[in-house]
């Protein structure tokens, strides 16, 4: 194997960029994977990482002045049977395995259809997929059912069908997210032995332990731009943070200015698979953030207050009184509201008007004699209206020709009609513009500083930092730090995220 | 070892043929002539159009889909061949046959289309087309049947013909309709089990994403099993036609009930991906074992579309719940354990 300065890297990306209508994704991505080593792929949520790997495998076309230079030899297109043909093989996060087929089957489908098999060689089946577990030194149950098998052995079946065909670069999504810790290790030595036989593995994870343990080298991208890379063993932990998070225009911290008593107090919360005792408390007049990645627990933790994910243990007292709410019904009696995170499907009815959307949850109070009564109604919805500025003020416009920005402000209207004396809002600003954020920001702001208690879910850490007055950092299930608003760091933050409970942190 | 009994076990397949036996057994003590060779063959012979019909359904429900112009369907075939058949005099029923396969696949296919290239919602598309297809019939026919009379004296012979019948008793042998039932039951299990294209039907119907991310084309898979389907009914009418010797318009009406019924009787999963040949057939035995059962122990027909239509919601909310606790124990956040970070 003699290559032009005798070089072993696989692959290399230069200049790559993707736009897609409106956004650019990928900006002038320059980035190498050499034979036989694991490159860590690192980037918070949207920096572009599933950008890139869909590049990579052939879904999408990067924009013209790109280069892919595959072996030595420039690629003009890389088409998605192009990648796997020179041996790209992407393991998706969901596998996209077959739930319903047997374990010999997943592996050894595509084969199948690869070798236009009109009737299906069984037997080539079994000994296709007999070799692949074999590469892997792993036991599995050739004629199990894949939908009966654990998340762990799942994952095996999809790294044994991508060595089915002559893999020489692995891409793995999050490989770790759903393992357990013995799991991983045995990832990781499978791992290292496909290394040993010359196989490149892209490895892409949040978890900067897994990272340490396991990468030659690690990249970091972030907002589409490719930050830089560095080799284990000369960098730090503390390095990789600052180069994830960057430096990002951080608002101006705002804090409260009225913060009274604790009005709920949550003790020791835990649902298996969900969250794990989870302890704090919130005061009136506070805004209190919650972060941490995807996966960490945040969504699930808060939804438990609304009565959407009741814990199995623990104890949650407001204003003194134990509480235990199983639907969101009764939380909302209780005076607690939410503003999920999804609010196109779960906070809006589409097809209506803002002053059906607002006044929704409190249809009840306008019901005189058993009709309802629209003038009531239209009053309420038009003071909410004024009272979050939301634009354009038209009660009867549907709710769809809103902007993000204002519709986001009727969901959050919606609640604040119920008089909640907790407001919980889950990634508040998402896909919304700045200038919505910012007044997004100031209205939670204002309404804590009325007396209203807000805990805001959010990943973003500026948004975080803004207008938080603590904050708690969430990490597998658990709390893993708990900051002050004014001098949390995002750094500090992010070690908290993404390390074990071990990282050195401002802890308030 | 211990591992194939378990799968066994957890069969869907093994857990309804156990039903069976059991529906079996209270049959036969309600009225020993159940499980005699004459009656297993009469109940054979009248599911027939039953059991190659929901052949079809089962390909359907694997891609995810559910068919509700069974009736059309199988009635224009009906019609058309038993006018030409009245009409013509013409008794060749290898042409009717081919016929009727040829008309199934057409109309099998304008279901396919409308689901697989319109993105219609599959209950929507066949319900469109069933209601387009038996106005029609009504205004063609006006309800009016075709008779023995007007048919050409082979079509009944045929529907009569018996394997290894003894001249001397009357109903005995293994009735045609038998036969033709295994033959489509083979050949769908060859499709299914064997071909690379029935592979691939499961695979869809699994996970969608996945095929197509190997590179399978989801619509045009889509569009086959309704294809497919269709030349069943076909197949599946021209049987009928030729076992009742005459053409009733309003013989189908409710009938995609029976047929979807059979199939999830069988363990077919309502989502895709999951059900079987083996499944089908026996959830076929189970539905035309309660309904011969309960005539047999003289329970009127009204009894048995109630006890047929609660086994059915049983099986579907069975499966819905099992589906929910399986959802509320799915891990979410994976909790790292307490040692470990305490290390």
């Amino acid at each position: 194997m003699v290559k032009q300065n005798g070089s072993d890297v696989f692959i290399s990306l230069k200049n790559v960029s993707k736009t897609f209508p409106g956004v650019k994704a990928l900006t002038d991505i320059n980035f190498d994977v050499r034979k036989g080593e694991v490159h860590g792929l690192i980037g918070e949520n949207g920096a572009g990482k599933s950008t890139l790997i869909k590049v990579l495998a052939g879904v999408h076309q990067p924009d013209p002045g790109a280069e892919i230079i595959i072996d030595g030899e420039r690629v003009e297109q890389l088409t998605p049977t192009e990648s796997m043909r020179r041996g790209i093989m992407v393991i998706y996060q969901d596998f996209s395995l077959f739930p319903t087929l047997t374990v010999k089957e997943n592996i050894a489908f595509s084969e199948q259809i690869d070798k236009k098999r009109r009737i299906i060689n069984w037997k080539e089946i079994e000994e296709t997929s007999k070799r692949a577990l074999g590469i892997l030194g792993v036991d599995i149950d050739l004629n199990a059912k894949l939908g009966s098998l654990s998340t762990a052995k799942q994952q095996l079946v999809a790294i044994a069908r991508a060595l089915v065909y002559d893999a020489k670069l692995l891409v793995m999504d999050e490989p770790t997210s759903a393992l357990s810790s013995g799991e991983v290790q045995h990832l990781f030595k499978i791992m290292n032995d496909l290394k040993a036989r010359g196989l490149g593995i892209i490895f892409i994870s949040h978890k900067l332990d897994e990272l340490f343990a396991i990468c030659d080298r690690m990249s970091v991208i972030r907002d589409g731009h490719y930050i830089g890379m560095r080799n284990n063993g000369e960098t730090t932990t503390g390095e990789i943070i600052a180069m994830m998070v960057g430096r990002e225009i951080v608002e101006e911290h705002v804090g409260g200015t009225n913060i009274g008593d604790v009005i709920l107090e949550v003790k020791g919360i835990s649902k298996r698979g969900n969250y794990d005792d989870v302890s704090f408390k919130l005061r009136k007049g506070e805004v209190l953030g919650i972060t941490g990645l995807v996966g960490a627990g945040r969504t699930e933790t808060v939804r438990a207050l609304f009565g959407l994910n009741p814990p199995e243990s623990g104890e949650m007292i407001l204003e003194g009184k134990h509480i235990n709410p199983k639907s969101p019904a009764e939380a909302q009696a209780l005076g607690i509201a939410f503003v999920p995170e999804s609010r196109l499907t779960e906070g809006l009815v589409l097809q209506q008007d803002a002053e059906s959307n607002i006044t929704l949850s409190i249809l009840k109070n306008f019901v005189k004699g058993g009709l309802l009564d629209f003038k009531a109604r239209n009053k309420r919805a038009v003071e909410l209206i004024e009272q979050l500025n939301v634009k354009p003020p038209y009660p009867a416009m549907q709710i769809s020709k809103f902007s993000g920005g204002n519709q986001q402000k009727v969901v959050v209207a919606k609640w604040l009609a119920t008089n909640p004396k907790v407001l919980i809002v889950d990634e508040p600003t998402n896909g919304i513009d700045i200038g919505a954020k910012t007044e997004i920001h100031a209205l939670l702001r204002r309404l804590a500083d009325e007396g209203m208690a807000v805990i805001m879910v959010s990943s973003e850490l500026p948004e975080i930092l803004s207008i938080s007055d603590r904050v708690l950092v969430m990490r597998r299930g658990r709390i893993n730090g708990e900051f002050d608003g004014a001098t949390a760091t995002q750094e500090a933050i992010m070690e908290k995220a993404v390390m074990a409970g071990g990282g050195k942190g401002a802890t308030a | 070892m211990s591992e194939k009994i378990k799968r066994a076990l957890g069969n869907k397949e093994a857990s309804v043929f156990i039903i069976l036996i059991a529906v079996v057994l209270i049959a036969t003590i309600f009225n020993p002539a159940f499980l005699t060779f004459g009656n297993i063959m009469d109940v054979m012979k009248g599911n027939a159009t039953l059991g190659i019909c929901s052949f079809g359904m089962l390909l359907i429900i694997l891609t995810g889909g559910i068919d509700a112009s069974v009736c059309g369907q199988l009635t224009l075939v009906c019609v058309v061949a038993g006018k030409i058949m009245a009409n013509t005099q013409f008794d060749n029923v290898i042409v009717y046959y081919l016929l009727g396969i040829a008309i199934g696949a057409f109309t099998g296919m304008l279901n396919g289309l409308m689901v697989a290239r319109l993105d219609l919602p599959p209950i929507i598309a066949t319900l469109g087309l069933d209601s387009v297809l038996m106005g029609f019939l009504k205004y063609y026919t006006n309800g009016t049947w075709i008779n023995a009379k007007e048919l050409p004296p082979k079509i009944g012979q045929i529907g009569l013909f018996r394997f290894f019948a003894d001249p001397n008793v009357n109903g005995s042998g293994v009735p045609l309709q038998l036969l033709l039932y295994i033959l489509t039951a083979a050949l769908t299990w060859f499709l299914l089990n064997r071909m690379l294209l029935g592979r691939s039907i499961m695979a869809m119907g699994g996970s969608r994403v996945g095929a197509e991310r190997i590179g399978l084309n989801a619509k045009n898979l889509t569009t086959f099993a309704y294809m497919y389907a269709g030349m069943m009914y076909g197949f599946a009418a021209i049987t009928y036609t030729c076992a009742m010797n005459s053409v009733d318009p309003n013989a189908f009406l409710g009938f995609e009930m029976d047929v979807i019924g059979a199939v999830v009787l069988g363990g077919a999963l309502m989502t895709g991906g999951q059900g079987s040949v083996l499944g089908t057939v026996l959830g076929m035995l189970l539905f035309a074992f309660i309904s011969n059962g309960l005539t047999l122990a003289h329970i009127s027909a009204y009894w048995q579309n109630i006890i047929v239509g609660a086994i059915i919601l049983l099986a579907v909310s069975f499966d819905m719940i099992k589906l929910h606790r399986e959802e509320r124990l799915q891990t979410k956040v994976d909790i790292e354990p307490k040692e470990a970070i305490a290390r």
